[in-house]
């Protein structure tokens, strides 16, 4: 069966989380992604989890999911041969996406201005913690220093205790998500009207972009919104679950946790334009009826009841969970060296098409290939620029 | 075509999009589809107005409802930006007529309804099928079209339990309460608009639509793929570290000068700890035995913070980061909705757009993340007011005359008020 995105050559030259997410999901779609790597690898071949916590190049799981169906090429963008290599490549390419600090890629001639030269209709993607310009586009940031200033942070928390910051590395996976949707819908224009371009995103304007109730309260009524922790999840017998009751599901809330009773008292109509009256109101009931059930259980109790409710869900629950399995939404990928590991799928379905995975790529695994392939490099040269040790 | 008409050209110009999203998701990706071009047609009822035109949070030019409060609150301001507006009864056959008109005429349809409401209307994929053979339909489902839960109703911040990311977050000796953001919201309309755009790349060669299932609670647990590693490789459930992290020492977010004043300080590498000591003053430190490596400094993070505190205690968040960031640390002030507005970076780069609402007055959004060279994305016109558009639809685009219109209206089909229960938010 077809892909999506069959015969879009893209290239990946990124370090970490936001590129390589970005062209997963163009991998997924069907897009022949090439990841260029320095000799050392990509750094999150270094960051793990490994299995049995030893540090190996081939088996980092951050590195393997983000880079399955992709290929590898190793080229020293420092090099002068490298560089020809690049410009080679990328004149074959419909998308580059990078996040390479910004200039990186200027100063070695490897800019949007010299790869667009000899392909007009590219799509360039630069991916970065603060853009291409501004008065911080050199700071330093991480995962933590980013979501801060993208203004998460701030919401999330006792108001009591620090701020938090999500758990994983969600800002940079955002981000990494907003940039393939830009990058095709420029990919789009590019292909139905010749039009190539350059896109700058960051994750701070990611972040800051994404949650609006803060914003619009501070805008439309200065009201500067503070870290809630009022609703803490229900406890239950092996763990947590919670609702979320709109007023037109507070009779079948009651029902729920009241049972027959529910009947016989008269629901107080002020509290039901209220969700946390809804709930407090019941606090005591709704501990009696969750306290010896399984957390999964209650949720489906609940949710048969109609009214919205959901789980904390830890990793196995999540490998394990029906609806999940019922999907096959999970998939296991076999890798030569990491072995076979259960990986998540693709979150979307689209009627005629059908995802495949393969194993992320050994470091350089497809040097000589790509470039016999898709270059007119000499037979020497590829041999030359395939030979570069690797790590 | 000449290099000054092609810069104006969006993207997305020439297609169609009905817009039946509610709330946060739908709509978002409605949004980025009407941002970058597309005519998106956002279709509400008056039974059915969007939900955020109701349950507004407050959310008013100062606090005020006014009148015509539907059109004024900022929650829904924020999210319809570019769309027009029309009101269609669809629970009403005469709607239903009417919106496979408009299906006959359109490219996409993005929807985030509970799963049987498409079908309830007689108006799932198959039947669309039917009436335009190249329609893609975009179901922005809460779990999926499929499986033993797909029918189950939920919201974004119950997505994060059920994706995986609440367990992974919180204090490590607290269960972390629900929070007023919803990452899935947004996450899941950008997943929607690559998945359109990848359909219209398949039917540019196959001439066939599609229909999209999207899961929303799966694209949670995308985000999150080295923790499922993680228990594959290894058979270990993820525990939530609060702002601490894996690697990195020290890594958390530290009190500064002032009312619920923060800061967050990462060092990723030894030369970064060494100019961490030397900018808070403790050069001693460097060598330390405690903290001389990372694993060294993992190991001793209570103090490390402890020590770190003191310093950014008595200090201004912004100028910690500035002084940390001058020294090549990395460090990032927690931002309140009132910081970023007065970021002088997100000014520089012009994030934030200022835009007339009809009846919100003037007020400032943000902007978008991708600055694009060719074909920049702005506020082209605001959020529409409730069937602000039906005149321009149904008149102009389906033909109706006005005598149709008009009884349309007479029968409550379409509309410009929400009805009497609806504002109730009892819908």
């Amino acid at each position: 069966m077809s892909r999506p995105l069959d015969g879009v050559v893209v290239l990946e030259m990124g370090e970490g989380i936001s590129a390589a997410y970005c062209t997963s999901v163009m991998a997924t779609l069907g897009a022949d992604v090439i990841k260029i790597e320095a000799s050392s690898g990509d750094p999150s071949r270094r960051l793990g989890p490994f299995p049995e916590d030893i540090l190996h190049l081939e088996k980092s799981g951050l590195f393997l999911y983000l880079n399955r169906n992709k290929r590898s090429v190793v080229l020293d963008l420092d090099d002068a041969a490298g560089q020809d290599a690049l410009r080679a490549l990328s004149s074959r390419s419909s998308i580059v996406v990078e996040n390479f600090a910004p200039g990186y890629l200027a100063e070695r001639g490897l800019g949007y201005e010299a790869l667009s030269r000899d392909q007009q209709t590219l799509v360039m993607t630069s991916i970065t913690p603060f853009g291409q310009d501004g008065p911080y586009r050199d700071y330093r940031a991480t995962e933590i220093t980013v979501f801060a200033l993208g203004g998460y942070m701030s919401l999330i928390g006792d108001r009591s205790r620090a701020p938090l910051k999500f758990g994983g590395s969600v800002a940079q996976y955002t981000t990494g998500l907003y940039a393939s949707t830009a990058t095709l819908t420029a990919l789009h224009l590019a292909e139905e009207a010749g039009m190539g371009q350059y896109i700058d995103i960051s994750v701070m304007e990611s972040m800051t972009s994404d949650h609006s109730q803060d914003t619009m309260d501070y805008s439309y009524r200065g009201f500067v919104r503070e870290r809630e922790s009022s609703r803490v999840p229900i406890p239950c017998a092996d763990g947590f679950i919670s609702f979320s009751v709109q007023a037109h599901r507070y009779e079948d809330f009651r029902r729920l946790i009241l049972g027959d009773r529910a009947e016989a008292e008269e629901a107080d109509d002020a509290v039901a334009r209220d969700q946390m009256r809804m709930e407090g109101d019941l606090d005591t009931e709704i501990l009696q009826w969750s306290y010896d059930k399984s957390k999964y259980e209650a949720y489906l109790l609940a949710q048969d009841a109609h009214v919205p409710a959901a789980f904390v869900a830890d990793m196995s629950d999540l490998v394990e969970s029906p609806q999940y399995a019922a999907r096959e939404y999970f998939v296991e990928i076999d890798h030569p060296e990491a072995g076979t590991q259960l990986y998540p799928g693709f979150p979307a379905r689209l009627t005629g098409a059908d995802w495949q995975y393969s194993a992320a790529p050994l470091l350089g695994e497809h040097t000589e290939e790509v470039l016999s392939e898709l270059t007119e490099l000499s037979a020497g040269m590829v041999a030359e620029l395939a030979a570069t040790e690797v790590a | 075509m000449t290099a000054t008409s092609s810069k104006q050209q969006l993207p997305l110009e020439g297609l169609r999009v009905l817009d039946l999203g509610m709330y946060q998701a739908g709509p978002t990706a409605g949004r980025w589809l009407a941002d970058a071009g597309a005519e998106t047609i956002k279709i509400e009822s008056r039974t059915h107005p969007d939900n955020l035109r109701i349950l507004a949070r407050g959310v008013y030019p100062d606090g005020e409802p006014g009148e015509r409060s539907w059109n004024r609150s900022g929650m829904i301001n924020v999210r319809n930006r570019n769309k027009l507006g029309i009101t269609l009864e669809m629970g009403e056959p005469r709607g239903r007529e009417l919106f496979k008109q408009l299906v006959a005429m359109s490219d996409v349809i993005v929807e985030n309804f509970s799963n049987r409401v498409m079908e309830r209307w007689q108006l799932d994929y198959p039947r669309l099928r039917e009436i335009n053979r190249g329609i893609i339909l975009a179901s922005m489902y809460s779990q999926g079209g499929t499986g033993p839960e797909s029918s189950f109703v939920s919201f974004g911040p119950t997505l994060e339990q059920l994706g995986g990311l609440v367990h992974l977050t919180g204090y490590p000796d607290e269960l972390q309460g629900i929070h007023t953001v919803a990452l899935p919201d947004p996450l899941a309309g950008s997943m929607a608009v690559t998945m359109v755009l990848a359909a219209l790349r398949q039917r540019r060669k196959s001439g066939e639509g599609a229909h999209i299932d999207l899961s929303q609670r799966e694209n949670m647990t995308s985000m999150l793929g080295e923790f499922v590693l993680e228990h594959s490789m290894n058979g270990r459930v993820a525990e939530r570290i609060g702002n601490r992290d894996q690697r990195m020492a020290p890594h958390g977010c530290y009190r500064c000068r002032g009312e619920d004043a923060w800061v967050a300080i990462a060092v990723e590498t030894d030369e970064q700890w060494e100019k961490l000591c030397n900018a808070i003053g403790q050069p001693t430190l460097i060598k330390g035995d405690q903290f001389e490596t990372m694993s060294s400094r993992h190991e001793h993070q209570d103090e490390l913070d402890m020590i770190i505190s003191e310093w950014t205690a008595t200090r201004d968040k912004v100028e910690v980061m500035e002084e940390l960031q001058r020294s090549g640390v990395a460090a990032g002030a927690v931002y309140t909705a009132a910081d970023s507005f007065a970021d002088p970076h997100l000014r520089a780069r012009d994030f934030w757009e200022s835009v007339d609402d009809p009846d919100a007055g003037t007020q400032i959004y943000p902007g978008r993340p991708m600055h694009m060279s060719e074909t920049p994305l702005k506020t082209r016109r605001p959020t529409p007011t409730l069937g602000q558009h039906n005149e321009y639809v149904f008149r102009d685009l389906l033909g109706l005359s006005e005598t149709d219109l008009a009884e349309l209206e007479a029968t409550g089909i379409v509309g410009t008020e929400p009805t009497e229960v609806a504002r109730q938010g009892r819908i």
